[in-house]
């Protein structure tokens, strides 16, 4: 089985602590999205992983052998740059070829290759086409070929829709899974945005600064965010400082809104996480609250709700036929704890 | 820098073509109102370049009744011609090779790393360039010459009664004084198109599978090849062109188009040859300037030119720190060595006075600058060289005064409507003194100007106005740019902000145009005052420029001439050093850098 083992990889730009021990897999046909705000060490990730950089320290394996002393052309992976840098002086044939020419295949080897691609990327025809004068989307898929044709081991992709407008970008999100899944490509996929490496990747690495934050699957990630930098990255806002107390046996959270229970054991400061999504309106749940509601904003399908109580406003989000009373109105809301609860430290 | 240079920078013209059609009082003026802001220009260019050059045209003609290919014809088949035109052909096209060896590393340090120092070498290596071609001889007399530190080393040290190295009067002396000269042209124009080229190009490749010699052939050469023919095709015209360098360093046995025109003209008083001579020295002048200015128009392709900050790193293994302190290393040396020697060269006593065996006491002296002000000779044409500062100073300012006047007008036309009619025309006009050598300028004054219609021997003018002819281009180069980013928005933001139409005046047209103006100037006042060819041609010998001065005293023999040479040399090296330091100072600081 081909796979790639990053192993506490540490990369020093100066000052900068670019990439500080990180280390994760990528299993063969997974695709892995690296998630996190720009400057924190994705890009670099990649740059080590192709061999365009040298780690201070640390170790990138392929197949259970270090890669230390392989020359990045010859290490036959992939990698598609953030806005693509296409060679300018060829057109997109040459492009596309230039992989399969640098690995010596046969003319009309490569020229089938190139058409095959071409036509994967949904570019048929497009082999004389000046690069130049190409769209963004166009252009990126140009690159997506470019990188595909010397079927890369593993592809590595950066940022691959970064600078594309939202409507084309979500269109070729799902076309980019598909073309991924049908070729059982090994690749990573580098993004700053949450909804493209859940949409895209089997699972996610969230960085921060150089750091691995969490590792898991989206749903994993997303429903249980391991650390207060992940929770604010992927948009859990509402967030309450506590602190755990004992009352008897039971564990208990003084926070800014009342005491709750909890099983949580350890005590001391914590910062207690409330799910947007999880709060009802029925009364049914166990904890109940209740605020007025400062401000409520219609997005679609669902609504955005916020609701201020004892001082602390929480932003909550319900389905947009929810019955909300209008803003400035008392509301009562109420939680299932052990959805909606959770505790960071 | 030089305006030649910058202006040519695909950065720039990136930058100038991006912004919409600028017009800085609104368009639309009537066909007639342009035309009397292109009057004044266009009168100047029409009787003091067009005219005389139609003079050459007609002297040339003037010594047979063959037809319109018959003086070219008539020269091309005297061998003597064929093999002046051979020698200016083979010595610029070896000068240039060789210019692009020495460039070509320096380009890719400059292009790619970041480093301390950095601006600091920029501005080193940018000073041969902006010398003029006396002071460039006399440095490289100081430094490799009979006289000069390191053949007087080499005696001292093997006790040897003649000097070992012979420099002057030899091809290598030629050939050394172009790449002194022109190798900064290289790390500008090749080093500024690679900065902005990105890098992640040649990463791609080698993800691709690329190794180093690959990625060097496929990718970047290619990508670099308009940067690199652009900057050799430029190298060439100046060695092509090139006159003070070859008359003093090379002597007579070597004699380029250029060379031969003036001792046609000044030696053996044959106009109509010198006049055919020039007519083809015109032809290919033209040819080239025009290929050129085709090939830099192409140099820009907007898809891969990125801010430099992006391009750029800092040297990552102890291999790659020497390679690079090797490259400084030897581009200092060749390019700052030469004048280094001649600023201490020219205050140092070192031979013997007059009719004493050993100089009675070696060491620094003032001796060469003092014997400037004395006219030892009492004789009676004899003119002080500190005259000839006088009179350079004089034409300079006279130069300025000239070239702002004609070439403002011209420029604010330019920027207002580079798309008119008259624009188009004229354009290619202006820069048309750019692609004439100044031998033929000056030879084209002497055949138009020394008789009636326009009998200007004995104005004082003739010599700025020829100075101007060669100003102009610059001065118009380096205002229109300024002039274009005057945009209206501009002024709107200004007066949106609540600045009255004066404030908008005081602090942003005038803060704009100021230094533009200032830099033109400056430009205009050291291109005058080191103009050698032309004004070697038509200076008379009472009123001696500081160049004509210091060529004076290279071609006669003693260590007093040797040394007043070097004197004045130096004058005249601090007076563009400190004229290339105003230019950089007041340039505005975005035009010219990405």
């Amino acid at each position: 089985m081909k796979s790639l083992r990053v192993i506490n990889l540490d990369k020093f730009f100066g000052e900068t602590h670019a990439l500080d021990h990180v280390s994760f897999d990528v299993a063969e046909g997974e695709i892995v999205a690296v998630l996190g705000p720009s400057g924190c060490g994705k890009s670099t990730l990649l740059a080590v992983i192709a061999g365009l950089e040298i780690p201070n320290a640390g170790e990138v394996q392929w197949d259970g052998k270090s890669l230390a002393s392989v020359p990045s052309y010859k290490r036959g992976f992939g990698l598609m740059f953030q806005d693509y840098v296409l060679f300018p002086h060829m057109d997109a044939f040459d492009n596309v070829a230039f992989g399969l020419r640098m690995a010596g295949l046969a003319p009309e080897v490569v020229r089938q290759r190139v058409r095959e691609t071409l036509a994967l990327v949904g570019l048929p025809g497009f082999e004389k086409r000046d690069v130049n004068t190409l769209s963004g989307g166009e252009q990126q898929r140009v690159a997506l070929a470019r990188s595909l044709a010397p079927q890369p081991q593993l592809l590595m992709l950066d940022e691959p829709l970064g600078s594309l407008d939202r409507t084309l970008r979500e269109r070729l999100m799902f076309e980019l899974r598909e073309i991924l899944r049908r070729l059982h490509q090994t690749a990573i996929y580098v993004t700053h945005d949450q909804e493209e490496a859940f949409a895209v990747a089997d699972r996610v690495v969230v960085m921060d600064l150089g750091r691995v934050a969490q590792i898991g699957t989206p749903q994993a990630v997303y429903s249980r965010p391991a650390s207060l930098f992940v929770a604010r990255f992927l948009g859990l806002d509402n967030l309450l400082p506590g602190k755990v107390g004992k009352d008897g046996d039971q564990f208990t959270i003084e926070t800014p809104i009342g005491r709750l229970s909890t099983f949580e054991q350890g005590l001391g400061s914590v910062t207690v996480l409330i799910r947007p999504d999880a709060a009802r309106l029925d009364g049914q749940g166990e904890l109940q609250l209740e605020g007025s509601l400062v401000k409520r904003s219609f997005r679609g399908n669902t609504c955005r709700a916020v609701i201020e109580t004892n001082g602390v406003r929480l932003t909550f989000e319900f389905l947009s036929n929810a019955p909300l009373p209008a803003e400035g109105e008392r509301v009562r809301l109420s939680f299932d704890p052990a959805q909606a609860i959770q505790i960071l430290r | 820098m030089d305006p030649g240079l910058d202006g040519d920078c695909p950065a720039v013209k990136q930058l100038s073509r991006s912004r919409p059609p600028p017009s800085p009082t609104g368009r639309g003026r009537s066909p007639l109102y342009q035309l009397a802001i292109w009057l004044g220009p266009l009168l100047f260019l029409a009787l003091f370049y067009l005219y005389p050059m139609g003079s050459i045209l007609r002297v040339s003609f003037a010594r047979g009744d063959g037809g319109l290919a018959a003086p070219l014809v008539e020269a091309l088949t005297s061998t003597s011609v064929r093999r002046v035109l051979w020698f200016t052909v083979w010595q610029a096209a070896l000068s240039t090779a060789l210019t692009l060896l020495v460039g070509l590393p320096g380009a890719y340090l400059l292009a790619r790393f970041d480093f301390r120092g950095k601006s600091l070498l920029r501005a080193l290596t940018g000073i041969p360039f902006i010398m003029p071609t006396l002071v460039v001889a006399a440095a490289f007399n100081a430094l490799l010459g009979p006289k000069g530190w390191m053949n007087l080393g080499l005696m001292s040290l093997f006790s040897l009664s003649t000097p070992p190295i012979q420099f002057t009067n030899t091809l290598s002396a030629i050939l050394l004084a172009h790449v002194f000269y022109n190798t900064t042209i290289v790390l500008r124009m090749v080093g500024d198109f690679w900065s902005h080229i990105d890098p992640r190009l040649s990463a791609a490749a080698q993800v691709l599978g690329a190794d180093q010699r690959r990625r060097l052939r496929h990718v970047i050469l290619p990508l670099l090849m308009p940067a690199i023919i652009t900057a050799a095709l430029l190298v060439f015209i100046f060695d092509f062109t090139s006159f003070g360098v070859i008359l003093v360093l090379g002597g007579p046995r070597f004699a380029t188009l250029e060379v031969e025109i003036y001792y046609q003209t000044i030696s053996l008083f044959n106009l109509p040859l010198a006049a055919a001579l020039s007519l083809l020295q015109l032809a290919c002048n033209l040819a080239l300037t025009i290929t050129y200015t085709r090939l830099s128009a192409r140099l820009s392709r907007p898809l891969w030119l990125r801010p430099q900050r992006y391009t750029q790193r800092r040297f990552l293994t102890r291999r790659g720190r020497l390679a690079a302190a090797v490259t400084i290393t030897l581009l200092l040396t060749l390019l700052t060595a030469p004048l280094a020697a001649l600023a201490v060269r020219s205050v140092t006593r070192l031979d013997p006075e007059r009719g004493q065996r050993e100089p009675s006491a070696r060491g620094l002296t003032l001796d060469f600058y003092h014997e400037l002000t004395i006219n030892r000779r009492q004789s009676l044409f004899y003119v002080p060289p500190t005259t000839a500062i006088g009179v350079s100073l004089v034409y300079a300012a006279a130069t300025v005064v000239l070239a702002l006047t004609l070439g403002l007008p011209a420029a604010w036309a330019l920027a207002r409507d580079s798309t008119s009619l008259s624009s188009r025309l004229f354009d290619p006009l202006i820069m048309l003194p750019l692609g004439t050598s100044a031998v033929t300028l000056g030879l084209g004054f002497i055949v138009a100007l020394a008789h009636p219609p326009l009998d200007l021997r004995a104005s004082p003018l003739l010599i700025p106005l020829a100075h101007t002819l060669v100003a102009f281009p610059f001065v118009v180069r380096s205002l229109t740019p300024a002039l274009r980013s005057i945009q209206p928005r501009l002024r709107q933001a200004a007066a949106v902000l609540g600045a009255s139409p004066r404030q908008t005046l005081r602090y942003v047209d005038l803060p704009l145009v100021g230094r533009a103006l200032l830099v033109a100037a400056t430009f205009a006042f050291t291109i005058s005052i080191g103009e050698f060819g032309a004004t070697a041609l038509i200076a008379r010998p009472e009123y001696p420029t500081v160049p004509i001065m210091i060529y004076r005293f290279l071609s006669q023999p003693g260590a007093l001439n040797y040394g007043q040479a070097l004197a004045l040399s130096t004058i005249l090296m601090l007076i563009c050093a400190i004229g290339m330091l105003a230019i950089e100072r007041f340039r505005i600081a975005d035009v010219g850098e990405f």
